[in-house]
């Protein structure tokens, strides 16, 4: 049984040091004691990076601190990905995942991508602060299955009603399902559909989930 | 942003006047109390106009959803992020009570109502009593 704990403190106090090679050597041991991507991101990762943002608050790391964290969680996802990476069937479903045009904060966004691309979905992963037209526009041309948005801050979220007011004006009838996720929607699940999507996740794993609840497998 | 509504219609004041709220709040602030420019420095009244500013973009989402908690959430976690700084509370309190006068003045009264439900609610999540 892997000791998730003590690998989520080893995890932290790398990226709190900005200790690269030490948070790679973190993830690569998760692996090695049978920890999966999902609870790699979710169990290690995340909360890692919430006290990260929770010392800046504090006063105790700065800026620069956590932005190399986050700098290195990113390079560490990805040597995880590929470590977990093989080429699953394709479901035949897909999803195009953007933050609003106002957030920051890609790697809950990434998680998602990363954990439904493991499940066989063909994922478009658009980052960080993207223009509302430009979803649109992408939207139109790949007609996924699913729209992702992510918004961190409450300040983001009236961005998020704009961004699904567009998205449904444009695809009408046609219109993907519309997932949303963030720290406010975490608090207050019923802003999701008040801001007129369709769903809501509590992380990326409860996302795959309720988008392989809620899509239809058949193309 | 619902035209209609009393949050709607707040939260669209909110957006157009908020500088011009934040820079009101900072003067009054400062006005009052002037040793905040002793404790503080010139670099300190920037922040607080800044701050200011970011607790509007704060306000505006509670308002025009109708849910004061949003808001509670940001003042307890500005609170904390200002302790750290060496930034007092009653410093915080003070500044939400303007936000709320200066509301008053520029909105109508539904909207400033509006406003206000948050603005208190923010100023409940705060240790009663705020004099430290």
């Amino acid at each position: 049984m892997p000791n998730t704990s003590s690998l989520g403190a080893s995890y932290l106090g790398a990226i709190r040091d900005g200790d690269r090679r030490r948070a790679f050597k973190v993830v690569e041991d998760a692996h090695t004691a049978g920890l999966d991507l999902a609870a790699t991101y979710l169990d290690l990762i995340q909360p890692a990076l919430r006290e990260i943002g929770r010392l800046w608050q504090l006063n105790l790391i700065s800026v620069a601190d956590e932005h190399l964290a986050t700098a290195i969680t990113q390079a560490a996802m990805a040597r995880a990905y590929e470590r977990a990476f093989a080429w699953s069937t394709p479901l035949g479903r897909s999803l195009v995942a953007a933050c609003v045009d106002v957030e920051r904060h890609e790697v809950g966004l990434r998680m998602l991508c990363d954990l439904l691309d493991l499940e066989g979905w063909q994922t478009t992963y658009l980052g960080a602060t993207v223009p509302v037209t430009s979803l649109v526009a992408m939207v139109q041309r790949r007609r996924p299955d699913a729209v992702a948005i992510s918004a961190a801050l409450s300040p983001h979220l009236l961005r998020v009603r704009a961004m699904v007011t567009a998205i449904r004006e444009a695809m009408g009838d046609s219109c993907p399902l519309i997932i949303v996720g963030g720290r406010p929607f975490l608090e207050n699940p019923s802003l999701a559909t008040e801001l007129g999507a369709d769903a809501t996740a509590t992380n990326a794993a409860d996302a795959v989930r309720v988008l392989g609840d809620r899509v239809s497998p058949v193309r | 942003m619902d035209a209609v509504t009393a949050e709607g219609r707040a939260a669209a004041r909110l957006i157009a006047e908020k500088d011009a709220m934040a820079s009101e709040v900072t003067r009054l602030l400062y006005e009052e109390s002037p040793e905040l420019a002793v404790r503080y420095g010139p670099i300190g009244r920037e922040r607080c106009l800044e701050d200011i500013r970011y607790t509007i973009d704060h306000l505006i989402p509670a308002v025009d959803l109708g849910r004061p908690a949003l808001f509670v959430t940001y003042v307890m976690w500005l609170d904390e992020l200002l302790r750290a700084r060496n930034v007092a509370t009653r410093d915080v309190v003070r500044s939400l009570e303007l936000l709320e006068q200066v509301a008053r003045t520029r909105l109508a009264t539904d909207e400033s109502d509006a406003v206000a439900a948050s603005i208190r609610a923010g100023l409940a999540s705060l240790p009663a009593g705020s004099s430290a």
